[in-house]
């Protein structure tokens, strides 16, 4: 069965603090920290390209598992912040990191959804191609598209890429996923003419009706009950959104990963980032991803340890 | 509350709890937001960023309204909704 072998991070050394931000958006340090929960945003430096960012994700995965480079059947990027459109940069990090010409390399256009469609993605045609070996990665810096005088969103975005390599030999296995979209609503986080514009409202709104309705749909789908899931891994919009799950959801405080602190919302990254750091305990049977936002769309999974 | 798919549910529930705004009301559902404590202090006149709630949970506020009362709030609307009496008066000219 195909599923996730090792992650790779990287989030760049460069932070722009929110702390230091409080006169100009006329706000305070408590709303910064205990609302918003986002310190610090992680911010890439001019010259890194998100392929840039995504090689360095893999350098980091290459230090943790042991990859054949020459074995890569399959490459996808989920981004919406590309080095340019044409070449597709699934194609850029092919090249730099030399993998074979037999390799397949595409992108997916989603944001903060994307990883766990990825994952869907990946896993369907690794198998339906009879493929052993393939990279999933994310990375979506916002910074390319945010104004830093827009406090609805520079507070909150941060650069961040990961690097996902599956194999038929996988420490976590996908259960069943589920999917949906309100394209109606898309126009709520859109960007226009390069600048991110978000309807704060909406988006919040999205996620507190619909992300418990899909906790809800996805257990039934998997036949599988909260109480036995050991971590759960919303996607890091702020903490109110997250804090908002938990108290709608009713669900335990200790079980629900917040870590955003320091580095902010990384979009597609955001779950991968959290995975690779809970993924290494052998307690973690069960987790749940759920990943929501513009199109507007989302998708969960249950991720179950392999015995 | 909406299903899956964005439809209104017309829970038994929500129906029940179809009446007519009042201030003590509007606290209660104020106070399923994070600023809870804050939900019985604040005066009904003034505005209530003013006395402290901030954005977001007016955004809960707004939320748990719309849900309570099965309304929608456009968001031309919120921006002359001030205080819980402002509130009051325009949940029940919807309803």
């Amino acid at each position: 069965m195909i599923g996730i072998k090792a992650i790779g991070t990287y989030l760049p050394e460069r932070r722009i603090s929110n702390l230091d931000r409080l006169e100009k958006f006329e706000t305070d340090e408590n709303f910064i920290l205990e609302k918003i929960g986002i310190e610090k945003v992680a911010v890439k430096a001019k010259d890194e390209d998100t392929s840039d960012l995504a090689v360095k994700a893999f350098n980091n995965l290459e230090k943790k598992t042991s990859i054949d480079r020459s074995e890569i059947q399959v490459l996808i990027l989920v981004t919406q912040n590309p080095d340019s459109n044409i070449p597709h940069s699934s194609s850029v990090i092919h090249k730099k990191l030399e993998l074979p010409e037999s390799c397949a390399a595409f992108d997916i256009s989603l944001g903060c959804s994307g990883f766990v469609y990825g994952l869907s993605v990946i896993q369907s045609f690794m198998g339906s191609n009879g493929f052993t070996k393939g990279l999933l990665f994310t990375c979506d810096p916002y910074s390319k598209v945010i104004s830093e005088d827009d406090k609805n969103t520079s507070f909150l975005f941060g650069d961040g890429a990961t690097a996902t390599y599956l194999t038929t030999d996988p420490v976590y296995t996908t259960g069943k996923f589920t999917f949906g979209t309100i394209g109606k609503e898309g126009h709520n986080l859109r960007c226009d003419d390069h600048l991110l514009y978000m309807n704060g409202r909406s988006i919040f709104n999205f996620a507190a009706r619909y992300i418990p309705v899909d906790v809800k749909v996805l257990m039934e789908k998997n036949k599988w009950e909260l109480d036995n899931v050991d971590k759960i891994v919303f996607h890091q919009g702020s903490k109110y959104i997250l804090d908002t799950l938990i108290r709608r959801i009713n669900l335990p405080e200790e079980k629900v990963i917040n870590d955003i602190l320091n580095y902010g919302n990384t979009v597609s990254s955001s779950i991968p980032i959290i995975l690779e750091k809970i993924m290494d305990d052998e307690n973690n049977k069960c987790i749940l991803i759920s990943g929501f936002g513009v199109g507007l769309s989302w998708s969960s999974n249950l991720l179950f340890r392999n015995n | 509350m909406l299903d899956y798919h964005g439809q209104v549910i017309y829970y038994s529930e929500i129906i029940k709890k179809r009446m007519k705004a009042t201030v003590e009301k509007l606290r209660e559902i104020l106070s399923q937001t994070s600023a809870k404590n804050a939900a019985n202090e604040i005066n009904e006149t003034d505005s209530m960023r003013e006395q402290g709630i901030d954005s977001l949970d007016l955004m809960d506020f707004y939320l748990n309204i719309e849900e309570t009362y099965n309304i929608q709030i456009p968001d031309e609307d919120v921006e002359k909704l001030k205080s819980l009496n402002d509130f009051e008066t325009y949940v029940n000219s919807k309803l």
